[in-house]
């Protein structure tokens, strides 16, 4: 497929209006603070909520297997948990991926899943 | 003029471990728009445009599945509701007076990484020091997309495939460290890993929702909705 169509570039303004404007306005106009605790609220719990449902459960269900999602999800949540850089938490749990990538066969007849 | 400039160096300084950790993300996508048929200067005029990791990795998803304008708005929106709140809470940080013109470029870079790291500045935080902050991880969005997408026939297959858990990684870590430091944040991630996981494991129930992008944007709502009834967030000058 080819993405070099109008679609694919009105998609990409789309993708730009919203991520911009919704940095940009509360910047430029907003001068007191949200007084409504209910809307407080679910403005501090949104972000949480969405970042999860896109780990989940796509992150099981990926191309790169069962297993290799797995490891690499206890290293992201271990590292990240201990608060170390982004970094950090991008190169270990990206490695203990592909190395159980290559071991997958053996992994998953050790687990009993092939 | 001189406090200004040791202000950017301070920010360009301190921007310098997020610019590091951006290469290997936009790598990712780089890659991934490569491998999804975006050609190189549509994939990096997306990057410039939209310096987001989540809201990218997203659209590209969406695109691929040809959504519609409608669909592609509002789970776009959804997706970045977020951003009002940290911007908002930005907004009250910042100092004062900031010609409009900075404000529309801070604007650009206020990221989740960005924003986490620039609130850490004691006291009112000046526009020199967050300009200073989002250099060095632009410049990396843009060095990683460049090579990211020039790369990708060079980069085995393999790796490619497992690059993928990157950008799972930096959501998990943008969520892990909240989740430890508020209990109605864990529950939160728990209740709406649930409803995504229950809702797209069924694609009769997937379907009623209009698909991936509906499920995400519903889910999600309800989760945040039920927890503010359940534990709204304190007032901070309520509980001094």
């Amino acid at each position: 497929m080819t993405m070099n169509t109008p679609y694919v570039w009105i998609c990409i303004l789309i993708m730009f209006v919203t991520t911009y404007f919704t940095r940009m306005l509360p910047l430029v106009f907003c001068k007191g603070q949200i007084k409504n605790t209910f809307i407080k609220s679910i403005l501090a719990y949104l972000p949480y909520a969405i970042l999860t449902s896109m780990i989940f459960p796509e992150i099981f269900m990926d191309k790169f297997g069962l297993i290799p999602g797995i490891l690499g999800f206890i290293i992201a949540v271990i590292l990240s948990y201990f608060d170390l850089s982004l970094i950090i938490v991008l190169i270990f749990s990206t490695l203990a991926t592909y190395i159980s990538m290559l071991y997958n066969t053996q992994l998953m007849s050790i687990f009993g899943l092939s | 003029m001189e406090k200004e400039n040791s202000l950017l160096s301070k920010g360009l300084k301190d921007g310098l471990p997020i610019g590091l950790g951006y290469l290997p993300l936009a790598f990712t996508l780089g890659v991934a728009a490569s491998t999804g048929g975006f050609p190189l200067f549509t994939s990096i005029v997306m990057a410039m445009l939209s310096f987001t990791g989540v809201g990218q990795m997203n659209g590209m998803a969406l695109m691929a599945a040809q959504e519609t304008y409608w669909a592609f708005f509002i789970a776009l929106l959804v997706i970045n509701l977020r951003n009002i709140v940290l911007s908002l809470s930005l907004s009250q940080r910042l100092e004062q007076d900031i010609p409009l013109w900075k404000k529309l470029i801070i604007s650009m870079g206020n990221t989740d990484e960005i924003f986490a790291l620039s609130i850490k500045y004691k006291g009112q935080i000046p526009a020199n020091y967050f300009l200073g902050v989002m250099t060095i991880p632009y410049a990396a969005w843009f060095l990683g997309t460049l090579v990211g997408g020039i790369a990708t026939n060079l980069v085995p297959q393999d790796i490619c495939i497992a690059l993928k858990m990157a950008l799972y990684a930096m959501l998990i870590a943008s969520v892990v460290p909240a989740m430890k430091k508020t209990k109605p944040v864990l529950f939160v991630a728990l209740i709406s890993a649930a409803l995504s996981w229950l809702m797209q494991i069924n694609s009769s129930i997937e379907n009623m929702f209009g698909g991936k992008s509906g499920v995400l944007v519903i889910g999600s709502i309800f989760s945040a909705l039920i927890m503010a009834l359940i534990a709204p967030v304190k007032d901070k000058k309520e509980e001094e």
